[in-house]
């Protein structure tokens, strides 16, 4: 969909034409299903979030004025309600949101030897867990990024910070994460003449 | 000699593609010596995979359970927009029409109120802001050049006349919407359902709700606004509001709340202790608002 497609669509719905916000729901569900996934760490949550996101949206959908994208619009709405969503469950229960994607779940010391398949199903079960550990803020501008591919300059504006701070964010996101997926256990490939830091040799290489 | 900081951002950067040539030679220089930074850099290149790449189908009854919700809502209370310009409010606007009143009835301010072309028709927001209209606040009494002006940019708004605005203010809290065209903004707003009645939930920065401004106190809010306008390159609708002589920044968001304005790269322009009378008027500790 073309963004002057994107916003006769708009213009259709506001116009009462309401069963054309579905266009844009099936349009942009993928990145903000999975932009919540990311935030809040678990199928449920993200679902619930997606939807209140989409419904906020059409409900606000005449504040939309057309000059960014729809679908950075939409990860704006989308981010706050999954912020919205961990503060209540910080309220609640102590991150009961964001670690229950298999935080107790005990890793695998040992791996069988060339389980690549397995392997890889486990970082992926490891950065979304050890993804969920990283400050809301911080979560929010890295996913924005890698999951979204939003630039720096669209993330400032979701997000209402600078681009230089978003930047900043993200790689200090992406420092975190990478050290809490070493401590985890899940190590990555050393250079070839590096020969402490094999695969499962030991956390502190 | 940069240390591996340095070029730990810069490897971040690299996968954002926002380096420069010789940056990413720099980089990769260091990264031959160093095994610290190569380590790293394997770490971030796998995770960053992961999450580039492992993207999750959304269930299949994400749009059906949205669409059902919008139907619901619809037949309840449909979108206003087709009978006419004056569709929903965002609460900036009340809270400006009732402040132009307040200071119009006071007889303290001249009101200028500027007409900014609907953004996604005109582009140019800077050429419509010379389209300027300017309404100047007389209620009986009342001297324009008496203080302060206050400015409010309404996107969409162009001739706005004040008193028809306070009055709107005064009766019904509504103005003209943000899309309401030139010619049409002149009207008198229409009476809108009872919108001043809900209370304002209030944000920091970072969406923590940390209170909310019972209806009850909105008037002396909006009281202390005296500018509004873009924030240019954001979706928020910035109010400017003035108490001992200092200025203080609200952010409108998307979804109707106030945010707390964070200055980039600056402390906080304000926390609800430092500003004793918006913290009598926000309710810290109020019950949270039903969905």
């Amino acid at each position: 969909m073309t963004r002057e497609e994107e916003r006769a669509l708009i213009d259709h719905v506001l116009d009462g034409e309401t069963e054309q916000f579905e266009k844009l729901v099936k349009a942009h569900e993928k990145g903000v299903y999975n932009l919540a996934l990311r935030m809040l760490g678990n199928e449920q949550d993200a679902l619930d979030a997606s939807q209140e996101a989409f419904f906020r949206a059409y409900r606000s959908l005449d504040r939309f004025r057309g000059d960014s994208k729809f679908s950075v619009w939409l990860y704006r709405v989308t981010g706050n309600v999954c912020l919205d969503m961990l503060r209540k469950a910080g309220r609640r229960r102590e991150s009961s949101l964001t670690d229950e994607d298999g935080e107790d779940m005990p890793l695998p010391d040992e791996r069988s030897d060339p389980q690549r398949e397995l392997e890889k199903k486990e970082l992926r079960r490891a950065v979304q867990r050890n993804l969920t550990k990283l400050e809301p803020g911080f979560r929010q501008a890295l996913v924005l990024r890698d999951v979204n591919g939003l630039t720096y300059d669209e993330i400032a504006r979701v997000t209402g910070l600078e681009a230089g701070t978003v930047k900043s964010r993200i790689f200090r996101a992406r420092r975190k994460l990478a050290a809490l997926l070493t401590r985890d256990g899940n190590f990555f490939e050393p250079s070839p003449s590096d020969t402490t830091a094999r695969k499962g040799g030991g956390r502190d290489a | 000699m940069h240390d591996c900081e340095y070029y730990q951002e810069l490897m971040s950067r690299l996968l954002d593609e926002s380096l420069s040539d010789e940056e990413e030679a720099d980089l990769r220089e260091h990264m031959r010596t160093c095994r610290d930074c190569r380590r790293l850099g394997a770490a971030f290149t796998g995770m960053t995979a992961v999450l580039r790449e492992d993207l999750a189908e959304p269930p299949r009854d994400l749009a059906r359970g949205v669409m059902e919700r919008i139907r619901d809502e619809e037949s309840s209370a449909p979108r206003r927009r087709e009978t006419g310009p004056k569709g929903r409010l965002r609460p900036w606007i009340r809270l400006g029409a009732a402040a132009c009143l307040v200071l119009a009835v006071a007889g303290m301010a001249t009101v200028t109120l500027r007409g900014r072309a609907k953004s996604a028709q005109t582009e140019s927001a800077d050429a419509a802001l010379t389209d300027t209209a300017v309404a100047q606040a007389r209620s009986a009494g009342a001297e324009p050049d008496g203080g302060e002006p206050m400015t409010a940019s309404i996107n969409g708004g162009a001739v706005y006349d004040l008193r028809d605005a306070a009055s709107g203010a005064a009766e019904s809290a509504e103005a003209p919407a943000e899309d309401a065209a030139p010619d049409e903004a002149a009207e008198a707003p229409d009476p809108a359902p009872s919108p001043a009645q809900e209370p304002l939930p209030v944000y920091d920065a970072a969406r923590t709700r940390i209170g909310v401004i019972p209806p009850e106190n909105i008037p002396a809010f909006e009281a202390l606004i005296t500018d509004g306008g873009w924030a240019e390159g954001t979706f928020e609708y910035m109010l400017k509001v003035e108490y001992n002589g200092k200025s203080y920044a609200f952010a409108d968001s998307e979804d109707g709340t106030l945010v707390w304005w964070e200055e980039p790269s600056t402390q906080p322009l304000l926390s609800p202790g430092t500003f004793p009378q918006l913290r009598q008027l926000i309710t810290m500790d109020a019950p949270a608002l039903p969905q």
